[in-house]
């Protein structure tokens, strides 16, 4: 094969290539350095109600357009700062921009205070306390609730098992309902060889590390591609920037509450009633069935976490009359996070959430 | 990628064999039973080292990090309680009061004294103050 060799082009790729080589060596000291790592959470925000660890979060906005409040409910395996990574790509940033008035939980750093803590803690407990909350804080009469991950299994459950609770509509994001689907750490309880409480700590959670370890199998290669990625593009500012951002997210794992993780292990995992819809917790069946508001479940069909077969009977398993699904194609992460979710994931989430909001009238501010 | 370099079109071609092999290899009965054997021996080296230490400080007379726990984790069962107790008394409020509501005038359903009303009517104020004293300021990421 003969290659044309222009002595223009060969200069200005040498220079090019030199450029870019100078511009890693700076972004590889400033990232083992740890320097210049970006800001996170930094959409101004309240603390408006707080019990134990557990905070409700109320983020600053003077330009609200819609009366109906939107509260975010994160997972209890990760930092919630995912909402709101860094100005300009965050989720939290971008509802609020679009006027509406946002709500987040975040459930803290679990010790052994909270190794007791079971699923009804959060569904029964908390997550009741926190919409009524929201209803006292705003003065509207409902809210709409976005649970992500498991943050979403809680919304649902609490949902279905206080029907009453002022919940105007509820979205879930990337929520694990068919275990059989959920990668080697599920079928490992399913097939009995890890019992859930095997994995417990002296704390009397399961340790952080554990979580991620789980994480990191579903992708065995995921750490090295990543390390390969930021090596092509350390010359890239942004991309090391993101880089940073999403990796330190991605590690930043929480300890599970004990109790609660025996339960997901045994009832979830082991047993897959999540997928039956109809869930013992609190001494009564919770069938979400009885889940009647308008209903959304947003699945990611490249999401290697919750793959979408994991996900996607909890359209047909609602009583909602009005229940879809959005698609996207985006990763577990990839729904919220980055330039392709906000120009083109979360308008569309927002969309469905602004049908199913009150917009403010009279310039009533809150 | 037809702009990647060539050693990124390399490591592709690697990745591409190698990973679903990865993928297999931890989906497979073998990953299973070395994860629960793991799982299992560390919990026996952790729990024999967590006796040795311990008995070594109780002999010493002083409390071991399992102690610590034990009771840390009962102090988080009783503020479950009172959380418990606390919705338990909220709840019996609420219905009480919507029965005085209901009640023709001039009869008290629950057979309450004025005084005791008072008291009751006060609570709300003193469980809010609750939640927020009970704030141990955990959003540092905030």
């Amino acid at each position: 094969m003969a290659l044309a060799l222009d002595p223009d082009e060969i200069v200005a790729r040498i220079r090019r290539d030199t450029e870019r080589n100078l511009l890693r060596v700076r972004n590889g000291l400033k990232h083992v350095a740890g320097v210049g790592t970006p800001e996170l959470s930094s959409t101004p925000k309240d603390t408006v109600w707080s019990s134990e660890k557990v905070q409700l979060w109320r983020y600053h906005n003077d330009r609200r357009t819609i009366a109906t409040p939107l509260l975010f409910v994160h997972s209890l395996v990760s930092r919630s700062y995912v909402f709101d990574l860094v100005p300009g790509n965050s989720f939290v940033e971008t509802m609020r921009d679009r006027g509406f008035d946002v709500f987040l939980v975040d459930w803290g750093v679990p010790d052994e205070l909270e190794a007791g803590n079971t699923l009804e803690t959060y569904t029964d407990g908390y997550l009741p306390d926190i919409v009524e909350q929201v209803v006292t804080i705003t003065g509207q009469p409902e809210v709409n609730v976005f649970g992500y991950c498991f943050g979403g299994v809680l919304s649902l459950l609490s949902l279905a098992g206080n029907p009453t609770m002022p919940v105007r509509s509820l979205a879930v994001q990337a929520v694990p309902v068919d275990y059989r689907h959920m990668g080697p750490m599920a079928s490992m309880m399913q097939d009995g060889r890890v019992e859930p409480a095997q994995l417990i700590d002296n704390t009397g959670n399961v340790p952080a590390d554990v979580m991620l370890n789980s994480f990191r199998v579903l992708k065995p290669t995921g750490d090295v591609t990543g390390y390969v990625n930021l090596w092509q593009n350390l010359w890239n500012d942004d991309f090391v920037a993101a880089h940073q951002t999403m990796t330190q997210w991605s590690r930043d794992h929480i300890p599970f509450p004990g109790a609660a993780f025996v339960q997901t292990g045994e009832l979830f995992a082991r047993d897959n009633v999540m997928a039956t819809g109809r869930v013992p917790l609190g001494g009564r069946v919770v069938d979400l069935a009885d889940i009647t508001v308008p209903f959304v479940n947003i699945i990611g069909e490249k999401d290697h976490i919750v793959p979408p077969a994991a996900t996607a009977p909890l359209v047909d398993l609602v009583g909602s009359d009005e229940a879809e699904e959005l698609r996207f194609p985006a990763g577990h992460v990839g729904l919220m996070v980055g330039r392709t979710a906000q120009r083109s994931y979360i308008p569309q989430m927002a969309e469905w959430l602004e049908r199913h909001s009150v917009p403010l009238t009279g310039g009533r501010r809150t | 990628m037809a702009d990647a370099p060539s050693w990124r079109q390399g490591y592709d071609a690697i990745e591409r064999e190698v990973a679903p092999r990865l993928e297999s290899l931890v989906r497979s009965d073998s990953f299973a039973v070395a994860v629960g054997l793991v799982a299992r021996l560390q919990r026996t080296v952790e729990g024999q080292a967590s006796r040795t230490t311990r008995r070594m400080l109780h002999q010493l007379n002083l409390p071991a990090g399992t102690d610590v726990a034990r009771i840390l984790n009962e102090l988080g069962q009783l503020r479950r309680q009172v959380r418990e107790l606390r919705d338990e008394l909220e709840e019996t409020k609420a219905a009480l009061t919507a029965a005085r509501e209901t009640a023709p005038a001039g009869r008290n359903p629950t057979g309450r004294t004025a005084a005791g009303r008072k008291r009751s009517a006060r609570k709300p104020a003193a469980r809010k103050t609750a939640a927020r004293g009970g704030s141990d300021g955990a959003g540092a990421r905030s």
